[in-house]
């Protein structure tokens, strides 16, 4: 793996896999939906839309039907730490796609209308309404970030934004976003695959090294939780067949040594036929129809824990409740057997062979490492990472899931027609 | 444009991995296909008659007996199944399709062995326990009401069974709720034993190996001592999987739709289905390429005209689905609620546009370059390479159709996506809507729709 700064701060890392032809360019830019200001919620997503609406040399809508021609495809993902944009491609096209991203970066506000403007938000609104609020449970992340963060830190708005406050958006504000966080000196390349490192090189000094710095890059907000969480509950009425637990956790942030053995514990917990919560709740006791528990690591701050039970018809909610929160307990006093220890590393190990032979993937989870822990090495050692983890260190890390810290959103049905 | 644009370096070969082919004593077909540089290896074994042989009363058991499978045979139960898989590193599942009910797997290749024996249990001889009966039956029947709940789904149940009535096709592969409760430990025993006896199981896989030390492998395993494949065929086309033609679309000469009312609804979720094509009709190559025209490409007409331009929805996309008979060709999209009119009807218009603007050379180089390019990305990985080769064998192609699939994609002219166009039935036509019938009905009907309004 090669990592190094051009003269304008962007970060540049490649790494080579001849296995299939292919290049996977990715670039995080370390903006995400904890960067945006109060009233102005939604804006890195919205955002995320216009970078594919064109720019000096390339025209509306453009960006992804070029890649498409080239035999590519290409998407982008916003969350709370970042946006990013990823693209595969045959690696013979690996310079095109340099070019198209340099070109963005350096001119996207030259493409830039009230027309594409008002398009992309109809679109995003669209996205909200298919995403969140026409689907049942829909609206469960939402409430559960809203109950884990206290209101005003960062991570305490939903990512897909406020619709009044999209609405409210002008052309100057997101001249101004852009302008602000859109800058090689905010930015990680990453470029994986079947390539010429040299190839690569010079062509990113063509395309990205022209474009200027921004030296005035704002520090990002400040993720510190005064208190830790306390317990909280809410009850939401709606449209859904089935009465559903969702629960929430703050864990360690991603620098934490600790998130790790917090991310086994919740595969022994709710991973798989095999795990603790299917085997009690969905097999034994027959009280959930399903069950969850999954880590969204975050950078700074604490990361989550979420997770979720869909009552079986006839059940007993309070059973529910009950038995998903005497597995977290028991797992938390008595820590896992070795065989669990065994089971879970084995599964990780076969998860990063994935990985490994996954050029996208494998370049997200560098970029993102390398943009949130300045560490991209770490995508290449994380099965050593987990290897290290003990039954110790899982005991413990189960511990943040006491119910004295816990958030416990039910969905209820709301009595009319649940179809 | 005032900069020339990075051309391409010198493409580098790619070939599909070549196909292995063995038979075991017991008449079990092998196919192995090497991955160097893939040590993560998937496998499936394929027992023949799915969904597709099953009648309106029997929708759903070979569904639920891919479910119970997992539920152990003689040596493992569930948990110990589970334990031994994640032991390995692997992962172990069974599914059923309108082929046949599958048994496949995930792991490191060095560990495969054990991982055949365990297959092979409980394929061979699950054990189905009446608890786990009762119990996922169950759990079925909770996940049909949670279906019933989505729009998404619901629209995508609605379109295919308008689509064919009550041919197999038309029904959901999970069953429904009144064939589903039906189901007992009997009749997934007598629906076991019948795919054990039924011809031509196969089992594929794929990874970096030798295939030779495969083969050598699987002939050790319980895979090779359980099956017979010498029973009567039942004939996966004894039950007619589409309507023999087109029903009328409607006694009148407006356009039908079947609006499911969902108050209150943000969206309307939008469905324009017609009988579409076999993967086994000549022309697939171009139907491909219509496809990604019309609806296929984020910058596919229907895309490109109802988020691009209008903004009317977060994403529009049609496409065929290929089966061993003719499956359905489906447009899908949600729009917001006050726009569902214009948008079903920008969106048929652009679903047939081909036929009075037929497709630039712009469109057919970007669609076929997008094909051809794309081929070695879907097929990077293991589990894709294994379930593209069981696919087609299922439906009796020849592995060499992968290989030449570039090739006919690029021969792929204007004249072929035409006739692709023409020869969908306009007759065959049909258009769900799930939404607030309140609020859509009257400007469907205003619109000229004849519109059936189903609570």
């Amino acid at each position: 793996m090669r990592d190094e700064r051009l003269a304008n701060g962007l970060r540049l890392i490649t790494l080579v896999d001849r296995t299939t032809p292919v290049a996977a360019v990715n670039i995080w830019y370390h903006v995400g939906s904890k960067d945006e200001r109060p009233g102005r919620t939604g804006f890195a997503h919205l955002f995320e839309h216009l970078m594919f609406q064109g720019s000096e040399n390339v025209t509306k809508a453009e960006h992804l039907s070029l890649l498409e021609s080239i035999g590519g495809s290409a998407n982008a993902t916003t969350w709370l730490d970042r946006t990013n944009y990823f693209a595969v491609v045959p690696a013979e096209w690996v310079e095109l796609v340099l070019w198209m991203e340099a070109d963005r970066l350096r001119t996207l506000l030259v493409g830039l209308d009230q027309e594409n403007l008002d398009n992309q938000r109809d679109v995003v609104k669209n996205e909200k309404r298919s995403s969140y609020d026409n689907q049942p449970y829909g609206g469960a992340y939402i409430e559960l970030f809203e109950m884990a963060y206290p209101k005003g830190h960062p991570y305490h708005h939903p990512t897909i934004g406020s619709m009044d406050d999209l609405d409210a958006a002008s052309l100057q504000d997101v001249r101004d976003f852009f302008s602000t966080w859109y800058a090689p000196n905010n930015a990680v390349l990453t470029v994986v695959g079947d390539i010429d490192e040299a190839v690569v090189r010079g062509a990113v000094e063509r395309w990205f090294g022209p474009i200027a710095a921004n030296p005035a890059l704002p520090a990002h907000p400040d993720l510190t939780l005064a208190a830790p969480l306390a317990t909280s509950r809410k009850t939401i009425r709606d449209r859904v067949p089935d009465p559903r637990l969702h629960v929430a956790f703050r864990l360690p942030p991603l620098s934490d040594p600790s998130l790790p053995a917090a991310e086994v514990a919740c595969q022994i917990l709710a991973s798989g036929r095999g795990s603790r919560l299917h085997r009690r709740l969905v097999r034994d006791e027959q009280v959930a129809q399903d069950v969850s528990l999954d880590v969204l690591a975050f950078a700074g701050g604490a990361s989550l824990a979420v997770g979720a039970a869909t009552l079986r018809p006839g059940a007993s909610a309070e059973q529910l409740e009950k038995s998903y929160g005497e597995e977290l307990a028991r797992l938390a006093a008595e820590g896992p057997t070795a065989t669990e220890m065994e089971r879970a590393v084995a599964l990780i190990e076969s998860e990063e062979m994935a990985k490994l032979g996954d050029p996208e993937e494998l370049a997200d989870e560098i970029g993102g490492y390398a943009t949130l822990l300045n560490d991209p090495g770490r995508a290449l050692r994380e099965v050593e990472i987990y290897r290290a983890v003990t039954a110790e260190q899982v005991r413990d890390a189960a511990r943040a899931f006491a119910p004295e810290h816990r958030v416990t959103l039910w969905y209820e049905p709301d009595g009319e027609a649940s179809a | 444009m005032s900069v020339q644009r990075p051309g391409p370096l010198t493409p580098r070969p790619y070939t599909f991995p070549r196909a292995y082919e063995h038979r075991t004593a017991t008449g079990l077909r092998v196919i192995a296909l090497p991955m160097p540089g893939r040590p993560l290896a998937a496998m499936q074994l394929l027992m023949r008659g799915g969904a597709a042989t099953e009648s309106a009363t029997e929708n759903g058991t070979a569904a639920l007996l891919a479910r119970l499978l997992t539920e152990g045979g003689p040596r493992h139960d569930a948990i110990r199944l589970v334990e031994a898989a994640e032991l390995l590193g692997g992962t172990i599942g069974a599914e059923a399709g309108f082929e046949g009910v599958s048994v496949g797997s995930s792991l490191p290749v060095h560990r495969i062995a054990p991982m055949l024996d365990l297959i092979a249990e409980i394929a061979y001889e699950p054990s189905l326990p009446e608890r786990e009966v009762d119990r996922l039956r169950a759990l079925r029947l909770a996940q049909i009401e949670q279906a019933a709940a989505s729009p998404r789904a619901r629209a995508n149940e609605a379109i295919t069974a308008a689509i064919y009535d009550d041919a197999p096709y038309g029904r959901p592969i999970g069953g429904r709720r009144e064939s589903v409760a039906a189901i007992n430990r009997a009749s997934l025993s007598a629906r076991h034993a019948q795919l054990a006896k039924n011809p031509d199981p196969l089992f594929v896989i794929a990874g970096e190996f030798d295939p030779n030390e495969i083969f050598a492998l699987i002939d050790a395993s319980e895979l090779a001592r359980g099956v017979n494949g010498s029973g009567a065929s039942t004939s996966p086309a004894a039950i007619p999987l589409t309507p023999d033609r087109p029903a009328a679309a409607t006694t009148s000469d407006r356009p039908r739709v079947l609006l499911i009312d969902r108050p209150g609804s943000v969206q309307s979720e939008l469905r324009i289905g017609r009988l579409g094509r076999s993967r086994l009709d000549a022309g697939f190559h171009a139907a491909l390429v219509h496809s990604e025209i019309v609806g296929g490409l984020f910058g596919s007409r229907l895309n490109r005209v109802l988020r691009e331009e209008k903004g009317y929805t977060y994403g529009a996309a049609a496409g065929f689905d290929f089966r061993r008979s003719r499956g359905p060709f489906l447009a899908r999209t949600a729009v917001e609620t006050s726009v569902t009119v214009p948008a079903l009807v920008e969106a048929r218009r652009q679903l047939s546009s081909p036929l009075s603007d037929a497709p630039s050379d712009e469109e057919l180089d970007g669609a076929r370059r997008y094909l051809i390019g794309t081929f070695p990305l879907r097929f990077g990985a293991a589990p894709p390479v294994a379930a593209a080769a069981s696919g087609l064998t299922a439906i009796g192609l020849d592995l060499s159709e992968l290989d030449r699939y570039r090739d006919a994609v690029a021969a792929v002219d204007r004249a072929a996506v035409v006739r692709v166009a023409e020869e969908l039935e306009a007759e065959s036509e049909r258009i769900v809507v799930v939404g607030d019938a309140a609020t859509v009905r009257a400007p469907l009907e205003a619109a000229g729709f004849a519109v059936e309004v189903q609570a």
